[in-house]
């Protein structure tokens, strides 16, 4: 079990808590484990603008005209240390989410460039994307969407180095080792593959956001 | 009501920001330019964080009912219905019928639009915000011909608002800091990349700006976990070029942060023009925290005071004339032309 973390500043409103190098679910239920009770013991402090998780940092945004960055990671530091020598493993239950996707042509123009330069058939590429698990490791970037894990190696594949300036709502991408979906239309690097209908965030609802981290994926060929 | 004749390129209900929503993926929008959002309240004893229209790339609207609003921004003299003139960062009575034209302009992006006593509008996920590049808070973006009503007027005075605070801290040509990240220790790339020279692209939104410049040619083979990003946050992609995030930016991103704008030069960055020279330069986290507390202090001493306004025919020719309270003539000018003449009267 992981106990070591850093503490570093980016900016000068934001503190992040670095509790492992890679993304892998032991970090993130660590991750995930410690946010619930860091977030109920400082939630109401009014220096605080926001706290989320990542695959393997907590992140906090403060109002440094109320308080400094030296300040809050001391007090961060002693009751995070609190919290990792009594820390029990807390599983997430084991429900599965089905994404249903129509993969390759016009919506999913980065197929082909993959089956090319990987010199694995587009057919085989879905397959191997259809089969494996995932899980949901953070939801970020934009409003519901999830970051997700258990990518197959085989298909792992570099960002764009271009950011493109439209990605339609619903598109299925992959970046590295990671894979996920689009909620909106969005400026996005990651290589598209497929599109699907689900609505991934809707601001009525509680919580507005359809996935949440913890929870497993599996995408279905339509 | 207000009824939108050309809402630019993006014009946009802004208050301070959507706290506590990151988790979900929601990254905190709010307006760009604080300060001059802030002063806009001021101007028109609206509480500081009353929502307001942030206007980018122009504007033009019409008045239904009579309002007392403010226009604060980039520094400049427009005019109402072609026979008055008014400055930017002052507040102005609006008759019913007198149509409004916040025109492009080459010395700043952004103007913040406040009404004395505010905007009838609802809260989408606790905030007035819009946040661009989702479609949850699209009633809080402005289109040609929507129609807003508004709450009652709380102050009539007229006011203006000395410049030199924007002058010296938001529009002047000095480099733009920098917070490098912690493991941005290579000591060749902070030389070079504080050498270069960069410019605004015409890429500049709510989610960020995109440089033009020459390639960086560092940290080309990324392969990094996506993290937390916030506005601010600078990012070098493999294409070499950097890009500022933004208030509506993702809440998390997948390229090289070499480091961050601190707060106390968010409102600069953003005013910059398109094509206009940018040049970094680092600074501490602790220098840049006490310059931004240095410039709250000089903001809430700006001196803000009251104004009359005359609108004169002289010869035929329309005249506004701006009378300060200490008999001061701030401005007058004519619909062929207008300079500005600080004389007094006596």
């Amino acid at each position: 079990m992981k106990k070591e973390f850093v503490i570093n500043f980016h900016g000068d409103s934001t503190l992040v808590v670095k509790l492992g190098e890679a993304i892998d679910t032991e970090t993130n239920e660590v991750v995930h484990n410690l946010i619930d009770k860091l977030e109920k013991e400082i939630i109401n402090q009014n220096y605080i603008e926001d706290i989320y998780p990542t695959f393997n940092n907590i992140v906090i945004n403060y109002d440094n005209l109320l308080i400094d960055f030296e300040t809050l990671k001391i007090d961060l530091s002693k009751k995070i240390s609190n919290h990792l020598i009594k820390y029990q493993n807390n599983l997430y239950e084991e429900k599965i989410n089905e994404i249903p996707v129509k993969y390759g042509q016009e919506d999913g123009p980065d197929l082909k460039n993959m089956s090319e330069k990987l010199k694995i058939s587009e057919e085989k590429i879905i397959e191997i994307h259809t089969q494996s698990l995932y899980r949901i490791f953070m939801i970020g970037f934009m409003p519901g969407f999830p970051y997700l894990g258990g990518l197959d190696k085989r298909i792992s594949f570099p960002r764009l180095s271009t950011p493109r300036k439209i990605v339609p709502e619903g598109s299925v991408g992959i970046a590295g080792l990671q894979t996920g979906i689009y909620p909106f239309d969005s400026p996005g690097g990651w290589n598209i593959i497929g599109r699907t209908d689900k609505k991934l965030f809707n601001a009525d609802n509680n919580p507005p956001a359809l996935l949440s981290s913890g929870l497993n994926l599996k995408f279905i060929r339509e | 009501m207000i009824k939108f004749l050309n809402s630019g390129l993006l014009s946009s209900f802004q208050d301070k920001g959507r706290y506590g929503k990151k988790k979900f993926g929601v990254s905190r929008s709010g307006c760009l330019d604080v300060f001059s959002f802030e002063l806009a309240n001021r101007l028109l004893g609206n509480s500081h964080d009353e929502p307001a229209i942030e206007i980018l790339g122009g504007f033009s609207c019409v008045f239904l009912q009579e309002a007392v609003i403010s226009i604060t921004g980039p520094l400049e003299i427009f005019s109402v219905n072609d026979n008055f003139i008014y400055q930017t960062n002052s507040s102005i009575k609006m008759n019913i019928g007198d149509k409004l034209d916040i025109p492009f302009s080459n010395k700043g992006n952004l103007f913040y639009l406040s009404v004395s006593g505010g905007f009838k509008i609802n809260k989408v996920m606790n905030s007035y915000s819009y946040h661009q590049p989702s479609n949850i808070t699209d009633e809080l973006k402005i289109s040609n011909g929507d129609i807003v009503k508004l709450n009652n007027n709380i102050q009539s005075d007229l006011l203006i608002s000395d410049n030199t605070f924007f002058e010296k801290r938001i529009f002047n040509n000095e480099t733009i800091r920098i917070i490098y990240n912690e493991d941005i220790n290579v000591k060749e790339f902070k030389n070079i990349f504080e050498q270069r020279e960069f410019r605004i692209s015409d890429q500049i939104n709510r989610q960020g700006i995109r440089l033009k410049g020459e390639p960086l040619d560092f940290f080309k083979d990324q392969n990094e976990i996506s993290s937390e990003v916030s506005a601010g946050t600078v990012q070098l992609p493999p294409d070499g070029i950097p890009i500022i995030l933004l208030n509506d930016s993702q809440t998390t991103g997948g390229y090289k942060k070499i480091g961050s704008i601190p707060r106390f030069q968010l409102s600069k960055i953003c005013q910059k023009p398109i094509s206009s020279r940018v040049k970094f330069s680092g600074i501490s986290l602790s220098e840049s925290i006490s310059e931004f507390r240095k410039m709250h202090l000089e903001f809430n001493k700006i001196n803000i005071q009251n104004y009359t306004n005359r609108v004169l025919e002289v010869n035929g020719r329309m005249i506004s004339v701006l009378i300060s309270q200490n008999n001061s003539i701030i401005s007058i000018a004519d619909n062929q032309q207008f300079e500005i003449i600080e004389e007094k009267f006596e």
